[in-house]
């Protein structure tokens, strides 16, 4: 109900005045699994090759830098989770606890051998794809599913192979894997530890994902998508804004 | 002669697998990327603009009825995606070599290159920065791709936006 009140503002707004930029502030937004950024509460996170930078946005129109932590990897992606920072590097997912907000801490560290790229969480549970497009080509292209109810330890459950692994969203009981050039994945995670394939859609080139609850943004080659999805794993495509080559 | 040239090349690979760039001299013609420059000042031409065309996409962003999409190097298109069969358009902020986009408030934080910036983009005439943290991103040193051959960027030539595939001579550099 809390979120029904400002989305409901803002479509008034812009029924007002379609072309104008009036999103309401407090509606938080977010980005794709591959996001550099991460704003949590007054501060934003940027990671870039080995840092972590942190800077403060109490006041949103003066960011000021406020320090670096060097990463023990070559980091590519950031997800807020509570207090926690997961960072997908390439090799591992880095755990930072982020309660001290302009002082990241170490927490963890799931590695793997190198491969790159994102992690998404919920709950108890962190999805990681790996993939082998490095500049190591020893990794393997799959989806690791960890349980992180202890973040000092997080344990691997399972591993799903898969072809050639991009970003990933959760939303609720699925989850989406991008496969680059090969497709999109939809998966059914009634049991997070277990995720079962729904649908694999081949005839698209999917790099990252954001599902909401009944649609799904995907961007890909071509273009940015929006498909409604079903629990069943059905996607009904809506729109796609081409890429004009 | 050839067991050293082998035995060369199998050392430069264990050298090459795990570093993201190496100096490593190449002789002769290759297919490789050489970096295009623009230089500092034209690197901070932020402003906004009409919604155009999309030539690739990148990172998105979802805040309420509004979709960000990242088009690598150049800027960022906002959308109105009330309707999600029918996504408009509104403006396009250009932001040259911006990567990923974030947001508090109306304010919206890019990479504009070396430097962090914040856009006030809530006039919907202007996208005015009103704060830019200067050098506190890497300079690109090398193309964003894996198991290259490229020209070694040079910083005072200006800020690499770009990449093109050509045949190069003798390039320094690879990853």
């Amino acid at each position: 109900m809390k979120k029904i009140i400002p989305i409901f503002s803002v479509i008034l707004l812009l029924m007002g005045c379609e072309s104008n930029f009036n999103a309401d502030s407090s509606i938080s937004g977010r980005g794709g699994s591959l996001a550099r950024f991460a704003v949590v509460k007054n501060h934003l996170y940027v990671v870039d090759n080995n840092n972590l930078k942190v800077f403060d946005v109490n006041n949103p129109l003066d960011p000021t830098f406020v320090n670096s932590t060097h990463i023990e990897a070559f980091a590519e992606t950031i997800f807020p989770f509570g207090e926690n920072l997961l960072i997908g590097t390439r090799t591992g997912m880095y755990i930072y606890d982020i309660n001290q907000p302009a002082k990241p801490t170490f927490v963890s560290v799931y590695a793997h051998f190198a491969s790159c790229d994102p992690v998404v969480a919920e709950g108890d549970f962190a999805y990681v794809t790996l993939r082998n497009g490095t500049p190591c080509m020893r990794g393997q292209n799959q989806l690791d599913i960890l349980n992180i109810s202890n973040l000092l330890n997080p344990i691997l459950l399972k591993s799903i192979p898969l072809v050639n692994p991009h970003g990933l969203g959760v939303n609720g009981n699925v989850l989406f894997v991008t496969e680059g050039d090969e497709g999109l994945r939809v998966f059914d995670r009634t049991d997070p530890t277990d995720p079962k394939l729904l649908k694999f859609m081949s005839n698209i080139a999917a790099f990252d994902v954001i599902p909401s609850d009944k649609t799904v943004i995907v961007t890909g080659r071509d273009g940015v998508y929006q498909f409604a999805y079903t629990q069943q794993g059905d996607l009904d495509q809506l729109s796609k804004i081409a890429v004009v080559k | 002669m050839r067991t050293i040239a082998i035995f060369s090349f199998v050392v430069s690979l264990v050298f090459q697998s795990c570093s993201s760039k190496t100096d490593s001299p190449f002789s002769g013609e290759v297919m490789g990327y050489k970096p295009i420059y623009i230089t500092y000042d034209r690197l901070k031409e932020v402003s906004r603009q009409p919604p155009k065309e999309l030539r690739q996409s990148g990172k998105i962003y979802v805040r309420g009825v509004y979709l960000f999409i990242s088009e690598p190097n150049q800027g960022i298109h906002i959308i109105n995606n009330i309707d999600s069969k029918s996504p408009k358009p509104i403006a396009f902020i250009k932001i040259p070599g911006s990567q990923d986009v974030e947001l508090k408030g109306d304010i919206l934080y890019s990479d504009n290159g070396l430097d962090l910036v914040a856009i006030d983009i809530s006039n919907p005439e202007s996208a005015t920065v009103v704060k830019r943290v200067a050098d506190v991103f890497p300079y690109p040193m090398f193309p964003p791709f894996e198991n290259v051959k490229f020209e070694c960027p040079d910083p005072k030539k200006g800020y690499v936006i770009d990449w093109e595939l050509v045949q190069l001579k003798d390039p320094r550099c690879s990853r």
